[in-house]
């Protein structure tokens, strides 16, 4: 393995010259890439006809990918922090693209199982690993700016939903070989193999410009803020494993719990949602706009909001989200049906916290445990994640489909789950203002965080007492 | 261009031509990943446009 020597850690330290603002679009080329996977819906039509199946069976294999994505970056998250990002970068690269030439052969095969496991599974891990890899690298590099830096990633994630829903219709109008208005069926694998393929190569730019600070870096003219008294933002660490142990990491697993599952609830039930509200305003064609115009709020507010919490502080940030968030859903419960421009305002600014809520994640952790293994911490949160997007349209579909069975119809059937969302977001309000700082018996030893500067400053005592001793 | 910068003495002001050439390799990082988002930032404003043009 040693041609694969170059994706050690200890090899991608940045030499002198080396700029910072070469990480963030190196975590790019990572994030645009794997936010495919919100796509996926455009091949639901072509594989359900393809394998003859019903959309239930299509749909599970983004179920396996969400589930696989929250499941490595949980398990993967301390490998990755000791093999750094290159080596994990590059292990997302071959699994996600492995995994769409697997899916490729599944349907060219007519085996479901294999889409199952390649895209599911294989390409699932590729997902989990490429979302947490770049995070803790980002925040070494941007320790004066950890919001911006980690927005401008977590945002490709978004992002690349765009690129990829746009791209696999080209590519599935391209190689088909039937009329415009048959499903492409047989345009499917090659659509996979090409996508397989150029993600792989752009996937690499990301692993080929990667580099990690060397130890003791700093940006020029920066220093830690350990005299400013701002108590919510450590300058100790804590291992992934103690994290889990304190009351803080379970605050803001609640808090990124209770904003994504609001937040999914209305994303997961965009289009009908809006035309049920205004049955004689908003058609098809106008709601599938309102779905576009969600996504790059959901976009926007990623970089907007996260960017935004390094001058006003991670815990205000998140009351925002988290408070006013709670009002607009109010708002939206109650008054969302005086008129489209109304709905539509509220959806976004709700949307565009949803969004933040991702990207201000990786900073806050940052702020509570430090930087040592904040990838890791990152990993486990992502739980949240994972339990949310079954949480959230499952409170949205059954409450509503009871309103409707007693005999409500348009706005007011989504009233109550709209009003249990407002709840769900006092709950992350008040678990977010519980978050204090880590108490010390967390904390890492030095020597155990940055065993080689420990070993480096027992060389140099060493020496100098050598000296003295000599004198 | 690393080798070229690594050769100066630390406190001196990085040489000309490292200079352009990272501004070089910035601005292609940047345009590698900014182009395919744009893209597709475009035509999801495209697809967006339809709430308001009906």
């Amino acid at each position: 393995m040693a041609a694969l020597s170059f994706l050690d850690k200890e090899r991608s330290v940045a030499r002198p010259g080396y700029s910072r603002w070469l990480v963030p679009p190196a975590a790019l080329a990572i994030h645009l890439c794997i936010g495919q996977v919100y796509a996926f819906s455009v091949f639901k039509t072509p594989l359900v006809e393809k394998f003859g199946t019903s959309e239930t069976a299509i749909a599970v294999v983004f179920s396996i990918a969400i589930v696989m994505l929250g499941l490595s970056a949980a398990f993967g998250g301390k490998w990755m922090e000791r093999n750094g990002p290159r080596k994990a970068m590059f292990l997302s690269a071959v699994c996600f693209s492995t995994g769409l030439l697997i899916g490729g052969l599944g349907v060219a095969t007519e085996q479901l199982w294999l889409l199952y496991l390649g895209y599911g599974v294989i390409g699932g891990i590729g997902l989990g690993i490429g979302y947490i890899s770049p995070v803790s690298t980002l925040i070494k590099w941007f320790p004066d700016r950890p919001g911006l830096a980690t927005g401008m990633a977590i945002m490709g994630f978004g992002g690349g939903a765009f690129i990829a829903s746009a791209l696999s219709s080209e590519l599935l109008q391209a190689y088909t070989s039937r009329g415009a208005d048959e499903v492409p069926t047989d345009a499917v694998v090659p659509a996979f193999v090409t996508l397989g393929l150029v993600y792989l190569v752009f996937m690499m730019f990301g692993v080929f410009t990667i580099r990690v600070p060397r130890e003791g870096w700093r940006p020029a003219g920066w220093t830690p803020k350990e005299h400013a008294g701002n108590t919510m933002m450590t300058t100790a660490n804590v291992s992934a494993d103690n994290a889990i142990k304190t009351p803080q990491f379970w605050f803001l697993w609640t808090v990124l719990f209770c904003n994504v599952t609001a937040g999914i609830g209305i994303l997961e039930q965009a289009s009908p949602m809006i035309q049920d509200f205004f049955p004689d305003g908003v058609d098809a064609a106008a709601a599938a706009g309102f779905v576009g115009l969600l996504s790059l709020f959901n976009m926007g507010g990623r970089f907007l909001w996260s960017s935004t919490s390094d001058f006003i502080g991670r815990k205000p940030t998140y009351m925002i989200y988290l408070g006013v968030g709670a009002v607009l859903f109010f708002f939206l419960a109650t008054a969302g049906n005086t008129s489209v421009v109304v709905f539509v305002l509220l959806a976004c600014v709700i949307i565009s916290f949803y969004g933040g809520g991702f990207a201000t994640v990786p900073a806050y952790l940052k702020d509570m445990f430090g930087s040592f293994q904040v990838g890791a911490i990152h990993g486990r949160l992502l739980t949240a994640w994972s339990a949310a997007g079954v949480a959230g349209p499952l409170i949205v579909n059954v409450i509503t489909e009871s309103q409707r069975e007693g005999g409500a119809s348009g706005a007011s059937a989504y009233r109550p789950s709209l009003l249990v969302m407002v709840g769900l977001l006092v709950v992350g309000f008040v678990a977010n203002l519980l978050v204090r700082p880590v108490a010390e018996r967390f904390h890492e030893r030095e020597d155990d965080a940055y065993p080689e500067r420990g070993r480096r400053e027992a060389a140099t005592a060493g020496n100098r007492m050598d000296r003295e001793e000599q004198r | 261009m690393s080798a070229q910068t690594s050769r100066r003495t630390s406190g001196q002001p990085p040489e000309e031509g490292a200079m352009t050439g990272l501004a070089g390799r910035l601005a292609l990082a940047w345009a590698f990943v900014g182009i395919p988002l744009a893209y597709g930032v475009f035509e999801t404003a495209k697809k967006a446009a339809a709430l308001f043009t009906g």
